[in-house]
């Protein structure tokens, strides 16, 4: 019992470290991919290639002063950057990145757990996380970070839904909501991208409204409001919203990964390289359409979530439903 | 119709995204400036002297380019040499006052001084910005050409 409870933890540890090593090195990704979009080339100079660059960062915002504004509301401000980072990295908690494998004669498990209600698991907390914004800003006393998390929190919420919805379709096809359980359901036929193109294309632009990331990226418009939510922040609660956004981002591709195109599934190589690829490549992605496309108006934003993309998922649900029932 | 096509397909996304990944493999433009020499042409820098096939000067001190100078910042004094011939005894040009305007380069008759091309004056002391004829001849060899 011990032991396991000790394997379990670290495991946690290894899952976390993975990630945040992984959204450190997003960000430099990110500088260079978008910089050699751009005909630039991005960070070079901190190490070879600049691959250095994410710790010098992280590094400078260790080092620098944590200043707690006078007119904040003090608990709110300080548990915001908490309440959105948290729940970012307890997603991972049902993530099954690879299947099970034998070594030395015991089963390893390299997930961390199988919820069978994972899929809502994860849902759930991307509701929380929300919080984080609307707290941040509110406690801030600050009219840019007020404006902006309001932005985010409505932003949010109208997405949700379509997420969610969209989401319906391959839970319908798979028969259940565990992830392990819809990544085994397209081990051996098809991918659900192929019968719920649909629903990938909806949950794809939800998923990046659902993370604040460009072109939906309102509630950090820095050319109208200075940062969004977190503008009064600085130093580790600064790096801690960062890590969240980006944290949030690997989460909402790994379920695209698992849930559109078969996790763990493909030949030749093994699972957990099939994982992290169609991680990367929705990464990628996101970074991609950073680079090419304007930020939407506010209307826009909010007329896209409500009259085209809820109504699209919901005539998919109905549609698929129809089909799954007819053939079983 | 077609209006309703581009909507439904993103086909104009799917065009700024093809653009967007085209230029990810072009060269980049950047100049990474202390590592290496920007490309610099058409540009008055530093002042510089033509020397004749002695190695000297060729300036005569006919101050032309002293009374052309907007700035006023070139100062010449002249003396007489042993044989009645006029001796060029200073020759300054002042850079922390100098415009970079080129009116001494087109005032010079005898095609003595000119401007280089090079472009870090930047200094730590006022006194270097002073520069004299020795430091204008020996400049002749920093100029990459026309």
């Amino acid at each position: 019992m011990l032991l396991e409870i000790l394997l379990v933890v670290i495991k946690i540890l290894i899952v976390i470290t993975v990630l945040l090593l992984g959204v450190a090195y997003m960000t430099w990704l990110e500088r260079k991919v978008i910089g050699h979009m751009q005909v630039r080339l991005g960070p070079t100079h901190v190490g070879w290639k600049g691959l250095l660059q994410p710790i010098a960062d992280g590094l400078k915002l260790v080092a620098k002063e944590d200043i707690v504004p006078d007119m904040v509301d003090k608990p709110v401000y300080i548990i915001a950057p908490l309440l959105s980072l948290i729940p970012a990295l307890s997603a991972f908690a049902v993530i099954p990145f690879a299947d099970k494998f034998t070594l030395f004669g015991y089963q390893v498990q390299p997930y961390i757990s199988d919820v069978n209600i994972g899929l809502l698991y994860v849902l759930a907390l991307s509701s929380v996380g929300t919080y984080g914004l609307i707290m941040s800003g509110w406690a801030s006393n600050s009219k840019y970070a007020l404006l902006g998390s309001l932005r985010s929190s409505a932003q949010v919420i109208s997405y949700e839904t379509a997420m969610g919805l969209a989401l319906i379709g391959p839970i319908l096809l798979a028969g259940t909501v565990s992830l392990k359980g819809i990544t085994e359901a397209q081990a051996g036929g098809l991918w659900y991208i192929v019968p719920q193109f649909v629903a990938f294309v909806v949950y794809l632009i939800s998923a990046i409204a659902e993370t604040n990331r460009a072109p939906f990226d309102l509630p950090e418009a820095e050319t109208e409001l200075v940062a969004g939510f977190h503008v009064e922040y600085s130093s580790m609660k600064f790096a801690m919203f960062f890590l969240a956004e980006y944290a949030n981002m690997y989460v909402v591709s790994s379920i695209a990964a698992i849930v559109f195109l078969g996790g763990w599934n493909g030949p030749i190589l093994p699972g957990f390289v099939w994982f992290v690829l169609k991680v990367l490549f929705f990464m990628f992605f996101y970074l991609w359409l950073r680079a090419t496309l304007p930020r939407l108006r506010f209307d826009q934003l909010m007329a896209l979530g409500w009259k085209v993309l809820i109504p699209i998922a919901l005539a998919n649900v109905v549609i698929t439903s129809i089909v799954v029932y007819v053939i079983r | 119709m077609k209006n309703i096509f581009d909507t439904i397909f993103f086909t104009e996304i799917f065009q700024g995204l093809g653009v967007t990944l085209k230029h990810m493999f072009k060269k980049p433009v950047t100049v990474k400036y202390p590592y290496e020499e920007s490309p610099i042409y058409k540009f008055r820098g530093i002042h510089y002297m033509n020397v004749d096939e002695r190695g000297v000067s060729k300036c005569v001190g006919c101050y032309l380019c002293e009374k052309v100078c907007p700035a006023e910042c070139i100062h010449i004094e002249t003396d007489a040499g042993p044989n009645g011939e006029r001796l060029v005894r200073k020759f300054e040009i002042d850079l922390s006052r100098c415009i970079y305007c080129g009116f001494c380069e087109e005032a010079c008759p005898k095609d003595a001084i000119h401007m280089s091309d090079r472009y870090d004056t930047v200094d730590s002391t006022r006194d270097n910005y002073i520069i004299n004829m020795r430091y204008m001849v020996e400049n002749r060899k920093n100029v990459k050409g026309e």
